[in-house]
């Protein structure tokens, strides 16, 4: 009496098995094909949550208003870039992904080289959105073989915030802490002008970020434009030692830690703190007492920041669309706006210029102080966005360095090693 | 009385454990009455120095937070009761229905723990996807239904029950559904509980699966929609992030407190057969 039942579940769960397959074939054959399909407002799919999502809308609104072929929805499509990157990449062979997407630099590389996103360069000439508008570093940030992948958005440059009490009590002057002999020379009189804390508060998650920066001061670099890693060049060793020599040895002039060295500003622990500008207006006029905001030191710095990408494979009405739309946000007034109310930086050289813009320094002069720097802003290295895991390894190595000394030579060659091994296993296949 | 060294040190582990559990959901509950300037101070200050509330008015008014809160209860109550039920049935089926390989259908189901959620959620999504489902309750719900975890925590209880007990209700001419009804249903209590408890605890606090199928706010569930506080690019405002972590615990705290009695007596069941 049981084998009936059994034969017939087993009928049932072989079925299953074969229609899911089959399922999956279908899909995986037509992807392009369903995302030409794409039918219905253009979809626009963001970090930004909460109330920074309504501010985002309102942008769009803008451009809504103005009665395009096509309007535009925003939606939050995962509150970090980890999880809208990986629900971009979940949904796009569905046909279900959005139109355009906003993320962060190490995310484009990925997206690009799978295919899921495509180039601009053609649509935006056609829009006679011109390179030569933007801010050079930000633009170049999106290229990759000859091709612009993406637009900068809410972009950002690392800045050195100090108290600005201790600053004017101690003489320093803040142009002398624009150069790291300045800034080396400065620590014993900052410190004592803060009661003997330490001067820097070194945050451990930007390590890598500001060691991109310095290795280019030192004439190095993390990779060149064929992947070639360098991290065990002479200017890669000497960039590192200056950073361990900020925690560790008889001239140090602060210490490293994984909290929010802002915070360790504001509670009077330290001097300074070189954190992003994001969020700059707000960091400059916390409650307690004025913060400066001044430039990154040295001659060259790092960017950051989300980008806009246009997922691939739309038809062509629908590309156009979106080109339309892609030209609102590369526009002067989109630009001012990232500045005025998501805290970005002036991505286009005109809005720096723009009313708004000088009022606003005006009124928060850290602001002046991170536009000022944009022109010594340098797009990133190709492995340290392309390559996976290529910047917690780097900060992972760094950390090591600043706490234990040893020798950094060997250190830097074991993370290029493991940079080069994802090179090589996730990166290059796909080149 | 004597007091003995043994009971102090006792006492006192007790104590450490619960202080070790406790302290950072006390840091939460009390961080979300702090100002940011509170939470940042140092040195650092336990008690807030007077109770806030804008940090929840705060969170209530960025995000929509009610709506998100009954998309929560809606995905959970239907999730927990499905899974349940199909799970007491299919233990049911498991263990007293003389199927044959009911053994290898175990093994199958119990091997399907093994399989995590992030390898099947792009198969559901492209189903889902393909039923023109994202963004709908039944997108969000269908795929989680069933569960194996259910189903293992309740054959595990099912077996303990004696063979005679059902034999002597089988000659009493009870069938199938009076026995798992009157007879087995009430043995297994804690078994069930226990299952309760772990899928609503699994689906409250579920987020990738909700995060891949919504898009929409509409149908958002809370600890997706309470991500959203986060901010990405610029300053984070730790305390309302906090009104909105404690808002997603306190419902679980309510129903842990319900079922907690039940919940233990059901992990140590089976473990001394009579």
């Amino acid at each position: 009496m049981n084998s009936p039942l059994s034969r017939r579940s087993l009928l049932a769960f072989g079925s299953a098995a074969l229609l899911t397959g089959l399922t999956g074939c279908a899909l995986g054959g037509g992807v392009s094909n369903v995302n030409a399909k794409k039918t219905g407002p253009i979809q626009y799919w963001t970090v930004s949550g909460g109330a920074r999502l309504q501010l985002e809308r309102d942008l769009v609104k803008q451009y809504n208003d103005t009665s395009p072929r096509n309007p535009v929805e925003v939606n939050n499509g995962g509150a970090t870039y980890a999880n809208l990157g990986n629900k971009v990449l979940t949904t796009f062979r569905s046909g279900k992904a959005p139109d355009v997407v906003g993320l962060s630099e190490v995310w484009w590389p990925r997206l690009a080289l799978t295919k899921v996103i495509q180039p601009l360069d053609d649509l935006l000439a056609s829009r006679g959105v011109r390179a030569s508008d933007f801010v050079e570093s930000f633009w170049t940030s999106y290229q990759y073989g000859n091709q612009q992948w993406g637009l900068p958005f809410v972009r950002s440059v690392p800045m050195l915030y100090a108290n600005a009490q201790a600053l004017a009590k101690s003489g320093v002057s803040a142009a002398s802490l624009a150069s790291w002999e300045g800034f080396t020379a400065a620590a014993p009189a900052l410190s004592e002008a803060l009661a003997g804390k330490p001067m820097y508060a070194v945050w451990k998650p930007a390590l890598d970020w500001m060691y991109q920066g310095l290795i280019w001061q030192h004439g190095g670099e993390i990779s060149s434009p064929n992947f070639d890693l360098q991290l065990t060049s002479a200017a890669a060793i000497s960039a590192a030692e200056q950073m361990r020599d900020w925690v560790l040895g008889n001239s140090k002039v602060g210490y490293l830690t994984a909290s929010d060295s802002l915070i360790d500003l504001q509670n009077s622990q330290a001097v300074v703190a070189i954190q992003t500008s994001s969020g700059v207006v707000q960091k400059a006029t916390t409650p307690k007492f004025p913060v400066a905001g001044l430039p990154f030191p040295g001659a060259v710095g790092p960017s950051g920041g989300a980008g806009l990408m246009m997922i691939a494979g739309a038809n062509a009405q629908r590309q156009a669309e979106i080109a339309d739309f892609l030209a609102f946000m590369a526009s002067t007034t989109a630009a001012g706006y990232a500045v005025e109310t998501l805290g970005g930086l002036p991505f286009r050289k005109d809005v720096a210029a723009s009313e708004m813009v000088v009022a606003l320094r005006d009124k928060v002069p850290a602001v002046g102080a991170a536009i000022d720097y944009l022109p010594k802003t340098r797009g990133s290295d190709l492995a340290y966005t392309f390559v996976p895991g290529a910047q917690t390894i780097l900060n992972d190595a760094l950390s090591k360095i600043m706490l234990q000394g040893g020798d950094t030579k060997a250190v830097l060659s074991a993370a290029q090693d493991q940079i080069q091994r994802n090179f090589v296993n996730q990166v290059k296949p796909q080149l | 009385m004597k007091i003995r060294p043994v009971k102090v040190l006792r006492g006192a582990a007790i104590l450490l454990l619960c202080l070790v559990c406790a302290a950072p959901l006390l840091w939460m509950i009390l961080s979300a009455f702090k100002t940011t300037e509170q939470i940042q101070s140092l040195p650092i200050t336990f008690w807030p120095e007077s109770f806030e509330l804008s940090n929840f008015t705060a969170a209530f008014t960025s995000i929509p937070l009610v709506k998100f809160f009954i998309n929560s209860v809606i995905f959970t109550t239907v999730v927990t009761i499905v899974k349940v039920v199909l799970g007491i049935c299919t233990a049911y089926a498991v263990v007293f229905l003389p199927v044959r390989g009911r053994n290898v259908i175990f093994l199958v189901v119990v091997g399907a723990i093994m399989v995590p959620s992030e390898i099947t959620a792009l198969p559901n999504f492209m189903w889902v996807a393909q039923a023109g489902l994202l963004d709908t309750y039944a997108g969000l719900i269908l795929p989680v239904l069933g569960s194996a975890t259910a189903v293992f925590v309740l054959r595990q209880s099912f077996i303990t029950i004696p063979g005679e007990v059902i034999q002597a209700a089988q000659i009493d001419g009870a069938g199938p559904f009076r026995i798992l009804w009157q007879i087995v249903l009430p043995l297994a209590t804690p078994a069930i509980a226990t299952a309760t408890l772990l899928a609503i605890i699994a689906e409250w606090n579920a987020f990738m699966w909700p995060l891949l199928v919504t898009t929409d706010d509409t149908v958002r569930t809370l600890t997706v929609g309470i991500a959203q506080l986060q901010n990405v690019e610029g300053a984070t405002n730790w305390g309302v992030v906090m009104a909105g972590a404690t808002l997603v615990l306190l419902p679980m705290l309510v129903v842990f407190l319900i079922f907690q009695r039940k919940l233990i007596s059901g992990l140590t069941a089976g473990a001394v057969k009579s």
